[in-house]
């Protein structure tokens, strides 16, 4: 049983966190201001911490900060702040991950279970494994090329031969930027001809298998204009 | 009438014509002028018979003739080349056999007229080159035009040159008594040699005479009365243009009268000898130069007379005259003279204080200084001093200035400091330094009320998010409730749309806000057009087979690129592929046509709407505005209005065209 605070000045936001997280099998703390927070904090063990913004007393920035200075906990900014410049604020001063309002459930749910992970996963085989050549990681996505597995914060996703060799790929080649026309010469092995959008195509569909919101993605990420490249996450 | 008067080709063809009727005049002249003197002639009927062409001609040419019999006596015997003096002319003496004196006079043997003289000793003196003198002395002889003297003896067929004639007309009264006596003289005159127009001509109008009688006197009247019926019709004419009311006036009728006429006349007498000059050395070439000169002489008198009667006809002659305008312009400048004493009072009375204060202490200096020697320091002290005091004055004023300029070009906060400047001119920089403020004032508010206004957009949007946050998760755990009441359900749905369309709203209101205040920070870099056509068009494929769109891509396959923000302008494009998704007709197709050349890119988007469009293009892009009908459909009406400014940001053109259903856009980057 984890432990997860909740705090929001917004009490009908706190009680419908709660009633999604309960349902995932989660204990709730919940909290309406910065410096309860911080009490709830002091006094409990909690293993993830969800945390809006703009509060009375103190502030979500501040709670962070404060908190970062003596425990690792995971912290989740849920703002209504949407721009570039608050996320950057808010991840450098603590936070994990940054969701902002109005949030899907869904995919709160998703980053919640992936930062607990995260959090409570001692240790992991996966870093040994990963020294076999035929094993390509990035992050939480890991390709197993011996048995075709492709696994995503350890769920078992299931992809296409096509999909699976332009994951693969690309995996293989993290942080690297490639053009439709170099994905389909290297996946194929053949002339780009008439290429066109089906790689795009198959990318988005790897993208909506692999992501939690296949818009703002965490591995597979487009650079419009440009290419794609999974990201370098180690 | 007024077509008439209006008429372009009326008036060139009095142009062309009117020379025609000068030279019709005067040949009309000249024919009277024949008429009346010689008279006589004309019933002969040869030309070379006339008084004029024996008198002029022959009897000049012999008087040649008796000045080389004197020379001879002074005598040019050896050979050589000789100045004659006599008949103005190089002899050349040639030593031959016979004992032959050629005379080169070119100017006889070409006007035709050749001759040969014998002296007592047979020497012979010729302008002819020939072998056997004999023959060619029977063939003067018998020549149609001929003078010789033998013995004494003058035979001609002149009768003015005859013994008789000569005694009554150039007082000649025996040949015999001169020193000409020891010489035979033949001449003859050979019309086909002669190589000098004038005779040519002389003959011509001499036959023309005689042949056409009485028509030119005719031809001459007809063309003065001719003449003076277009000249009527210029004056009348002239300066009326079609479709012009009044007087037309060109740059030339505006220019200053007296030049256009001095140089007007310089031309028409320079070329007017020229012409002459040309007529009367003529041969064929330089008739066409005369030719040419007398048409500028006749172009420039058209010109001169053409703009005079405009200007006369205008209202306008003293006024365009250079005269009247110096007259203006010292007037109006003495007006603004006078106007600024006696407005500027205050600066201008102390100027000529000053001046007057200045020259009485230089007046006085240099008289004392013829006096006492010191003086003349004290006057190059006191000159030295105002120089200065100028220099000073003109230092302050470029501050001045240097301010104006920085205000102008844009920078805020100037002042100019006023503690060390001379009295008026503190005055004007006190004006100027409050004016800066003012200026720096009125930007800085408007600058801070565009900020505030994205600023209040932001954090109004972020307000409602708060509480739409909680809607939407409402909806979204109620609707997991089991709910038995069908209506129930379906309400909730609406709930459900309506939440997420808000949702949407709000996120584009802030990004419009932000894009059309240009509050965006961008991060160009190159871009590859092809590939970002299709990775969208990849990412939309479902939705557009969902609605059964058929896509048609038509790109380049050569590489094109260009310099965008990434992000920024996929947002374009991605608005451009939902707005296709929401409003274009089920199952039509869609074109997405790269064009290129050396310059630009254009990415074009076509579809059929599924709506009609009741609306223009321009107004399609502003905020909020959709096609009527679809008001009720998804969608902020935000996403043309964002497309366009981000567009704009990137320095690229957005455009959209309606024609019936079509829609198009066209979004268009320069190519790097």
């Amino acid at each position: 049983m984890y432990n997860i605070l909740v705090c929001d000045d917004e009490k009908e936001i706190v009680n419908a966190i709660e009633i999604y997280l309960s349902k995932e099998g989660y204990n709730i703390i919940k909290a309406y201001n910065g410096k309860e927070a911080l009490k709830v904090i002091e006094n409990n063990e909690i293993h993830l911490i969800i945390l809006d913004i703009m509060m009375p007393e103190l502030d979500g920035i501040s709670v962070a900060s404060q908190v970062r200075k003596t425990k690792s906990i995971p912290i989740i900014m849920l703002s209504a702040k949407s721009e570039d410049y608050d996320k950057v604020s808010g991840l450098n001063n603590g936070a994990d991950d940054y969701i902002t309002k109005p949030f899907n459930p869904i995919e709160l749910i998703a980053r919640v279970n992936s930062q607990i992970r995260r959090y409570t996963m001692l240790g992991s085989i996966v870093d040994k494994e990963s020294e076999n050549n035929n094993i390509y990681k990035t992050g939480e996505l890991i390709i197993k090329d011996d048995t075709k597995e492709v696994i995503v914060e350890e769920k078992e996703i299931k992809l296409t031969p096509t999909e699976y060799n332009i994951l693969k790929f690309l995996t293989k080649n993290k942080g690297k930027v490639y053009s439709i026309e170099q994905i389909y010469e290297n996946v194929w092995e053949d002339e780009a001809y008439g290429a066109d959008n089906i790689i795009a195509v198959h990318i988005r569909h790897i993208r909506e298998k692999i992501e939690i919101n296949p818009k703002e993605p965490k591995y597979l990420k487009v650079i419009w204009g440009i290419g794609y490249k999974i990201e370098k996450l180690d | 009438m007024e077509k008439l008067r209006n008429s372009d080709t009326l008036k060139i063809i009095s142009y062309i014509l009117i020379p025609f009727l000068v030279l019709a005049i005067i040949l009309g002249a000249i024919y009277i002028e024949y008429n009346s003197y010689n008279k006589e002639d004309l019933v002969k009927g040869d030309y070379y018979k006339t008084d004029s062409f024996v008198y002029n001609e022959y009897y000049s040419n012999l008087q040649r003739i008796f000045r080389i019999c004197a020379s001879i006596d002074e005598g040019i015997r050896e050979p050589g080349e000789y100045y004659n003096s006599f008949i103005d002319t190089y002899v050349l003496v040639q030593e031959t056999p016979t004992k032959i004196y050629y005379s080169q006079n070119y100017r006889s043997y070409y006007n035709g007229f050749n001759y040969i003289i014998i002296d007592e000793s047979g020497t012979i003196y010729t302008n002819i080159q020939t072998e056997n003198y004999n023959t060619k002395i029977e063939e003067l002889k018998n020549s149609e035009y001929y003078w010789y003297k033998e013995n004494s003896h003058i035979s001609t067929d002149f009768e003015q040159l005859s013994d008789k004639g000569l005694a009554y007309n150039y007082g000649i009264e025996n040949l015999k008594d001169t020193k000409n006596n020891k010489f035979s003289i033949y001449t003859a005159f050979y019309k086909e040699q002669s190589a000098v127009l004038q005779y040519k001509v002389n003959v011509a109008i001499y036959n023309f005479i005689a042949n056409v009688g009485n028509l030119p006197v005719y031809l001459m009247s007809y063309s003065i009365l001719m003449l003076f019926i277009i000249s009527i019709y210029l004056i009348w004419s002239i300066g009326h243009k079609k479709d012009q009311e009044g007087i037309y006036l060109s740059n030339l009728d505006k220019f200053s009268y007296e030049i256009i006429f001095l140089v007007g006349i310089i031309v028409i007498v320079t070329f007017f000898l020229i012409g002459k000059e040309c007529i009367v050395n003529a041969n064929i070439y330089t008739i066409v130069i005369g030719f040419i000169a007398y048409l500028i002489c006749y172009i420039a008198c058209a010109i001169i007379g053409i703009t005079t009667i405009k200007r006369i006809k205008a209202r306008k002659f003293i006024k365009t005259t250079l005269t009247y305008k110096i007259y203006k312009c010292i007037k109006e400048k003495i007006k603004e003279i006078s106007n600024l004493v006696l407005l500027d009072k205050q600066i201008t009375t102390k100027l000529i204080i000053y001046y007057i204060g200045f020259l009485l202490i230089s007046l006085f200096l240099i008289i004392t200084t013829a006096a006492v020697g010191v003086c003349l320091i004290l006057l190059l002290i006191f000159w030295s001093l105002t120089l200065y005091a100028i220099l000073n004055y003109t230092k302050q004023l470029n501050n001045i200035k240097k301010a104006l300029k920085c205000i102008y070009e844009g920078e805020k906060d100037i002042k100019i400091e006023t503690t060390n400047l001379e009295k008026n001119l503190k005055e004007m920089a006190e004006y100027i330094n409050s004016l800066s403020t003012g200026l720096t004032k009125a930007v800085e508010e408007s600058l801070k009320s565009e900020r505030m206004k994205t600023e209040l957009i932001t954090n109004v949007s972020h307000d409602i998010k708060t509480p739409l946050t909680s809607i939407i998760n409402y909806v979204d755990l109620l609707k997991k409730e089991e709910i038995p009441n069908e209506k129930a359900k379906e309400y909730l749905d609406i709930l459900d749309k309506k939440s997420q369309r808000l949702k949407r709203l709000t996120e584009d209101l802030v990004e419009a806000s932000k894009a059309s205040s240009g509050n965006i920070k961008l991060n160009m870099e190159r871009i590859n057009v092809k590939e970002l056509i299709n990775q969208i068009s990849g990412e939309y494929e479902d939705k557009f087979n969902e609605k059964s769109l058929e896509l048609i891509l038509s790109i380049p396959k050569e590489e094109i690129t260009i310099k965008a923000d990434s992000r920024y302008l996929y947002r374009v494009i991605e608005n451009m592929y939902t707005n296709i998704v929401k409003y274009a007709l089920e199952g039509s197709r869609v074109y997405i046509d790269v064009l290129t050349n050396k310059e630009k890119v254009e990415i074009m988007l076509k579809n059929i709407s599924k709506e009609k469009l009741n609306i223009d293009a321009k107004e399609l892009k502003q905020r909020f505005v959709r096609g009527e009908t679809s008001r009720n459909t998804e969608g902020s009406g935000l996403g043309l209005s964002i497309a366009e400014s981000l567009t704009e940001l990137q320095n690229g053109k957005f455009n959209i065209y309606l024609d019936g259903d079509l829609f198009k856009v066209i979004i268009e980057f320069k190519r790097i």
